[in-house]
C-alpha cells in the first residue's frame, strides 16, 4: 500500500484537527497510520484511492465524515486561455491538460505536489509508462500555444527541470537520472514526445520538465500536462489533480483543449456519473438492514449526492474523482463504512456441512507417524532452489525444471523437482548429530504439456539416514516397512541404472500398489565429497502423487 | 525380625561368600595369598574389602613395609650377565690376558664396574696396562642368586642386602600391605546380609532369584541422558491443527501446483493488468515454460469485463491483452487455487479450503523470505454477506485459540466490501488476514450467481509470534536440534 508523509502542523491545518484527533478520524476513511514522528506523519493510503493521495483529498473525505461538509463540492468549470495541438505521436497518443489558478504554491506545499505526483504515476500510471504528469508555472510558460510532437532527439535542446545548461534530449535521455530511468518507455530509435510552448521546451514526457516552467515556492497558478498510451487513465488522473489541486483555492478549473489526429478534448471533466442502488441489495449484502434516510446520509457523509427515487432504491451521484466506484457493490461497502464495522453484528455459522481433507492429506499424516516412529525427524526446506543444485543432487533432467525469469539470487533459481538435493544439504548442516534421520514431505514441479499450465505437481517423501555405516539395506528397510505398513505391497524393484546419485549397484527403483514408486540407495561418495560431509549416506525418494486421482 | 540389615553390592557379595568359603576364620591373610587362594585380580579385592570391612564383615590391617625390588640395572644383569662375568670370558677367549685398550673396546663403559668386581673376587690380576686371568675355574657371580631371591621374592639376609645395595642392583621401595581376617561371627553377619542389585535382569527373573535381591536405590534427580525423538516439524503440526480446524467447520480441502497464468491469479480477480504488484518488481514470472493456455470463451468474457465491464460494472476501461495474461507466474496468492475451484460452479451450499506456498519478489532478511504459506477459504450458502463472513472468520479464529481479535475495512481488487483482520498475540495486534466477498465482475465472468465470501490468511507471521520467534528464516531452519527443541503446543490446542 502507498504510503505519504506529512509534516504534523500541515495535517493539523489543512483538517482543522489537532493531531490526536486526526489520527482517530483518518483510522475512519481507511487511512492507517504507519507511523507518528516528532514532526510528520506517515500514513498508509488504500491502492484504490488516488483522490485521497493528498491533504486536501483527505481533507474532503473528513469534512463530510465530520458533517462539516455533504454532498459532492461544487467545482466550478471555465475556460482557460491554453491548447493543446497534437501530432500524431504513436509511443503516448494521449494527451491533455487542466489550469488551476491561486494554488499558491509554499515549500511544505511543493513536497506534497511531488509525492502526490509519483504516487499518482505508481497507482495509475504503471511508473509512467501508462500516464505522466507534468505540473509548471503557468506564468512562466513562454505562450498559451502548447504542441505536442514526436521529435528527432539530435534536435531538441532545452534545460532539464534542475539542471543549469541545456543539453540535447539525447544527452537528456541517456546520461541523466530521470533519462535512465525512464527514458525508453516512449522513445522509438530516434524519436521522443516533446511538449512545445511556443518554440521552447516544457516537457520530454514521461522523462522530465524544462527548467523554464519549474514550480517553486511562490508559484501561484499551475498548468497540468498530462500524457499516456490510453485516454481513460489520464482523464481520470487529470480530474483528480485537478479536484485536488483546486481544493487549495476557490474549486475553479480551468479547461484546456485539445486537438489532435485521434480527437479533440475539452477537459478536465467533473461530470457526475449516477448508479442507482436498491435497499435490498444493500442489506443482501451487508447483512443489516438500513432505512433510506440512513443510506441517504452515509452517502452524503461520503461526498456522494442521493437522492430517493423510489421507496427502496436511490440514485447515487459519484463525483468524476472517485474512480474506484466501479459498481454498486462499491457503494455498498461506503454505507458499511459509515457506520463502521461495529455496527455490524456477526452471525456464527450454522448451518453444517461435512468437511474432508485430501487424500494426500491423510497418506501423510500417517507416514509422519510411521517415520517419526522409526526415529526420522521432520524438516521444512525451500521450494525456491538452484536449478545447478537439482540437476546436480537430484535424479532430475534439466528439461523437467520450472525455472524463474527474475529469481532474487542465483540460489534461487528454479522450483524444486526433487527434494533430495536440499535434503543432502541439510544432512551436511548437522554432521554433529550422528546418526541422523530425517525425511521431508511436500510438493514438487515438473514441465508438461498435459495442462494448461504446462507444470504439473508430483508429491514426494525424501528420507535421509546418515551413520558411520549407512547402507542400502538400512533405508530399504523403512522404505520397505513404512509403504507395508500403510497397505502399500511392493510390486516390482530393479536396479537404479544411469543414476547420478547413487552407487551402481547399491540403488534401486521401486514400484508399489496404488501407483506409488520411489528411488533409494546409497549416495555416490563423490557426491558426499562435494557436499563436504565425512559420513555415508542412504535415502529415498518416495512418488505417491497417484495414490489420489484429481 | 528387626536385625539391621547391611547391603551389599552383587560384587561385594561374590567376594565375600567366596572368602567364607575359602579362607579359615580369625586368621589373618595377605592379600596376596587371598588374591592367590580365591583366584581373583588384588587390587580389585583390596578395594572390595575395604568396602567390606568398612560395613563390619571383614577386619583388615593395612601394614606399610619396605620391600626390596630389583633395579633396572640389576634386571639388565640378571638378563645379559654381569661385567665381570664377561670380562672373564673374554680372557678366557683370548687366551688369558688381554690390553686393557682391548678390554675397553669390548665392554664399553661397563669396562670399570667389571674391573673393580673381579679384581675384588680376585679373578684377575691388572698391571701395566695388561689384565690376566687369575682363576681357572668357571665363575659366577654371587650377587646374581641374591637378586634372583629378591626377583622371586624370598628372603634375603643383611649382608647380602648390604651387597647389593652397595651396587646399585636393588631399591627399597614402601610398600603398603592389606591383610584380612574375617571373623568367627561371620555366618551370623551372612545372615543379614542383602545383596543390591543395580539392573533387574532377565536371569533374576526366570531364577527366581529376584527374591533374595535389593534393588539399590537411585539418585532418581540425577540428570537423565538426552535423547532425540523423532519430530514432525512445528510449523507442521500447526498446519495439521489448521486443517482439523477447517475440516470440523465443513470446509472440503482442495490443491492445486503453485504455478499459475497471470490469468488466473489476477486476471480472472478482476485485477487489471496495469495494478503494480503485475510487475518483476513484485511477481516471479517463469522463464521456463513462460506461456500457459487460456480457455478462449473465458479469455473473451475477461476482456469484456475489465474493458467495458460486466454486471452493472463500469469495468476498468482499458484494452486487456490476452498475451499478458497466459504469462506464467509464480502465484502470489492462494486466491488463484480458489478461483479455479470457483469456475467449476460448484452447487451452494460449500466450503473449500486450501493451504499452499504463495510466492512474492522480496529479499530474504528477518522478516521477509520470497515465498511463505496461505490458507484460503471460499464458502457460499444462504445468506452469505459480511455478516456472515465476520461470524465465520470470528468462529475460526476463536477455534485457532484467539479470544481477542478485530476487523477493519481495507481494499483487494477482488473483494468488495474487504476486510483485515487482526488477532492479539501477547501485547502485539497482529495482521493475519483479508477478506471479502468476491467481486460482481468476477463472479459474473465464472457464470457464478450467488455470492461467495473469501478470505486468506498468511501463515508464517503467526506461526511465528505463536512460537516466539523473531527470525522468519527459523521456519525452515534445518537445524535439526532446534527442531527437536520446539514444545509442542497441545496445551493452547487443547485450550487448557
Amino acid at each position: 500500500m502507498p504510503t505519504f508523509r506529512y509534516a504534523t502542523n500541515r495535517v493539523e491545518k489543512v483538517l482543522g484537527l489537532k493531531i490526536d484527533e486526526a489520527i482517530k478520524v483518518l483510522e475512519k476513511v481507511k487511512a492507517e497510520i504507519e507511523s507518528v514522528g516528532e514532526d510528520y506523519l506517515v500514513i498508509e493510503l488504500e491502492v484504490d484511492r488516488p483522490d485521497m493521495y493528498s491533504l486536501e483529498g483527505i481533507k474532503r473525505q473528513i469534512d463530510g465524515l465530520l458533517g462539516r461538509e455533504v454532498g459532492i463540492p461544487r467545482y466550478t468549470l471555465v475556460d482557460s486561455d491554453i491548447s493543446i495541438k497534437a501530432d500524431s505521436v504513436p509511443p503516448r497518443p494521449y494527451v491533455a491538460g487542466a489550469v488551476i489558478w491561486d494554488v499558491n504554491v509554499d515549500e511544505f506545499f511543493i513536497e506534497e505536489l511531488i509525492q502526490f505526483q509519483e504516487k499518482l504515476h505508481n497507482a495509475i500510471g504503471r511508473n509512467r509508462s501508462r500516464v505522466a504528469i507534468g505540473l509548471h508555472d503557468l506564468d512562466k510558460l513562454p505562450s498559451r500555444e502548447i504542441r505536442y510532437v514526436l521529435d528527432d532527439i539530435d534536435r531538441v535542446y532545452f534545460t532539464p527541470l534542475h539542471y543549469d545548461r541545456k543539453m540535447s534530449l539525447r544527452e537528456v535521455l541517456e546520461t541523466t537520472q530521470q533519462g535512465i530511468l525512464y527514458g525508453s518507455i516512449s522513445r522509438r530509435d530516434n524519436k521522443h514526445p516533446v511538449l512545445y510552448s511556443g518554440t521552447e521546451v516544457i516537457s520530454v514526457p514521461p522523462v522530465i520538465n524544462s527548467d523554464i516552467t519549474a514550480i517553486e515556492p511562490g508559484t501561484k497558478n499551475i498548468f497540468i500536462d498530462i500524457t499516456g498510451t490510453e485516454l481513460k487513465p489520464i482523464l481520470d488522473t487529470l480530474s483528480i489533480l485537478a479536484a485536488n489541486l483546486s481544493e487549495r483555492s476557490n474549486r475553479v478549473i480551468g479547461y484546456v483543449t485539445v486537438s489532435s489526429p485521434i480527437g479533440n478534448l475539452k477537459e478536465p471533466s467533473m461530470e457526475v456519473k449516477e448508479m442507482r442502488i436498491s435497499l435490498s441489495y444493500i442489506s443482501s449484502m451487508l447483512g443489516k438492514n438500513y432505512t433510506s434516510e440512513e443510506v441517504i446520509n452515509a452517502l452524503k457523509r461520503a461526498r456522494f449526492d442521493v437522492e430517493e427515487v423510489q421507496l427502496n432504491d436511490v440514485v447515487v451521484k459519484i463525483p468524476r474523482y472517485r474512480i474506484d466506484i466501479l459498481h454498486q457493490i462499491d457503494i455498498v461497502e461506503e454505507i458499511a463504512l459509515f457506520y463502521g464495522i461495529e455496527s455490524i453484528d456477526y452471525i456464527k455459522p450454522t448451518l453444517m456441512l461435512r468437511g474432508r481433507l485430501t487424500g494426500y492429506t491423510y497418506w501423510e499424516r500417517a507416514a509422519r507417524q510411521i517415520l517419526t516412529g522409526l526415529g526420522f525427524t521432520e524438516v521444512m526446506t525451500y521450494t525456491l532452489v538452484s536449478c545447478k543444485q537439482q540437476t546436480q543432487l537430484g535424479e532430475v533432467s534439466d528439461h523437467l525444471l520450472v525455472k524463474i525469469k527474475n529469481p532474487v539470487s542465483t540460489g534461487t533459481d528454479c522450483l524444486r523437482a526433487s527434494l533430495i538435493p536440499k535434503l543432502i544439504e541439510t544432512a551436511s548442516l548437522n554432521k554433529q548429530y550422528i546418526p541422523l534421520r530425517l525425511f521431508e514431505l511436500g510438493e514438487v514441479v515438473i514441465t508438461t504439456d498435459k495442462n494448461d499450465k504446462k507444470v504439473e505437481s508430483k508429491r514426494k517423501l525424501a528420507i535421509i539416514y546418515m551413520d558411520d555405516k549407512a547402507g542400502y539395506e538400512d533405508i530399504q528397510a523403512v522404505v520397505y516397512t513404512l509403504l507395508e505398513t500403510m497397505g502399500h505391497s511392493i510390486e516390482k524393484i530393479e536396479p537404479l541404472v544411469n543414476t547420478k546419485v547413487f552407487i551402481k549397484g547399491r540403488a534401486a527403483s521401486l514400484r508399489a500398489s496404488n501407483g506409488i514408486t520411489a528411488i533409494l540407495g546409497e549416495v555416490h561418495p563423490e557426491i558426499i565429497e562435494i557436499i563436504g560431509i565425512d559420513y555415508p549416506i542412504a535415502l529415498a525418494e518416495i512418488d505417491y502423487t497417484d495414490i489420489v486421482k484429481l | 525380625m528387626d536385625k539391621p540389615t547391611i547391603s551389599l553390592s552383587e560384587s561385594e557379595y561374590k567376594v565375600l561368600t567366596k572368602a567364607v568359603e575359602n579362607l579359615d576364620r580369625d586368621k589373618e591373610y595377605s592379600i596376596v595369598e587371598v588374591a592367590e587362594i580365591l583366584g581373583e585380580d588384588r587390587s580389585r579385592l583390596e578395594a572390595i574389602f575395604r568396602l567390606l570391612s568398612s560395613k563390619n564383615l571383614v577386619r583388615i590391617r593395612e601394614e606399610e613395609i619396605e620391600e626390596v625390588v630389583v633395579s633396572d640395572e640389576g634386571k639388565k644383569y640378571l638378563e645379559e650377565g654381569f661385567p665381570e662375568e664377561k670380562l672373564v670370558n673374554i680372557l678366557r677367549r683370548e687366551g688369558g690376558q688381554i690390553t686393557l685398550d682391548r678390554a675397553r673396546e669390548a665392554l664399553g663403559d661397563l669396562l670399570d664396574i667389571a674391573i673393580i668386581n673381579a679384581a675384588r673376587k680376585k679373578w684377575i690380576v691388572l698391571s701395566e696396562g695388561t689384565i690376566r686371568l687369575s682363576t681357572t675355574t668357571s665363575v659366577s657371580a654371587e650377587e646374581r642368586d641374591y637378586l634372583r631371591k629378591v626377583a622371586s621374592g624370598e628372603k634375603i639376609n643383611s649382608s647380602e642386602l648390604r651387597a647389593l645395595k652397595k651396587r646399585r642392583l636393588v631399591r627399597v621401595v614402601k610398600k603398603k600391605h592389606t591383610y584380612v581376617i574375617i571373623p568367627k561371627d561371620i555366618d551370623y553377619l551372612l545372615n543379614r546380609i542383602v545383596v543390591e542389585v543395580g539392573a533387574l535382569t532377565k536371569d533374576y527373573l526366570v531364577s527366581g532369584r529376584w527374591r533374595q535381591i535389593r534393588l539399590r536405590e537411585y539418585n532418581i534427580a540425577a540428570q537423565p541422558p538426552k535423547l532425540r525423538p523423532g519430530r514432525t516439524h512445528f510449523f507442521q503440526d500447526f498446519i495439521e491443527f489448521l486443517r482439523d480446524i477447517m475440516k470440523e467447520l465443513g470446509f472440503v480441502e482442495v490443491v492445486d501446483s503453485p504455478v499459475e497464468l497471470e490469468f488466473w491469479n489476477y486476471d480472472i480477480l478482476y485485477q487489471p493488468q496495469y495494478h503494480p504488484a503485475r510487475s518483476e518488481t513484485d511477481t516471479f514470472y517463469l522463464y521456463y515454460p513462460s506461456l500457459g493456455d487460456i480457455d478462449p470463451s473465458l479469455a473473451e468474457r475477461v476482456a469484456i469485463a475489465h474493458s467495458k465491464g460486466v454486471a452493472g460494472s463500469t469495468g476498468w476501461g482499458y484494452k486487456w491483452s490476452e498475451e499478458i495474461a497466459r504469462k506464467l507466474i509464480l502465484r502470489s496468492h492462494t486466491t488463484a487455487v480458489s478461483a479455479r475451484i470457483l469456475a467449476r460452479k460448484p452447487k451452494p451450499p460449500f466450503r473449500f479450503f486450501t493451504i499452499g506456498r504463495v510466492y512474492r519478489v522480496e529479499k530474504v532478511d528477518a522478516k521477509h523470505l520470497p515465498e511463505f504459506h496461505q490458507m484460503d477459504g471460499i464458502a457460499s450458502e444462504e445468506n452469505t454477506n459480511l455478516r456472515w463472513l465476520l461470524g465465520m472468520l470470528s468462529e475460526i479464529l476463536e477455534r485457532m485459540g484467539f479470544s481477542e481479535y478485530k476487523f477493519r475495512f481495507a481494499y483487494f481488487p477482488f473483494t468488495e466490501p474487504s476486510i483485515e483482520g487482526y488477532v492479539k498475540i501477547g501485547d502485539t495486534w497482529i495482521e493475519i488476514l483479508g477478506a471479502g466477498l468476491f467481486r460482481p465482475e468476477m463472479l459474473e465472468v465464472l457464470g457464478v450467481n450467488y455470492p461467495v465470501a473469501a478470505w486468506g490468511i498468511g501463515l508464517e507471521r503467526l506461526v511465528m509470534a505463536l512460537y516466539g520467534l523473531n527470525d522468519i528464516r527459523q521456519l525452515y531452519s534445518g537445524e535439526v536440534e532446534f527442531i527437536q527443541s520446539m514444545k509442542i503446543r497441545w496445551k493452547k490446542h487443547a485450550n487448557i
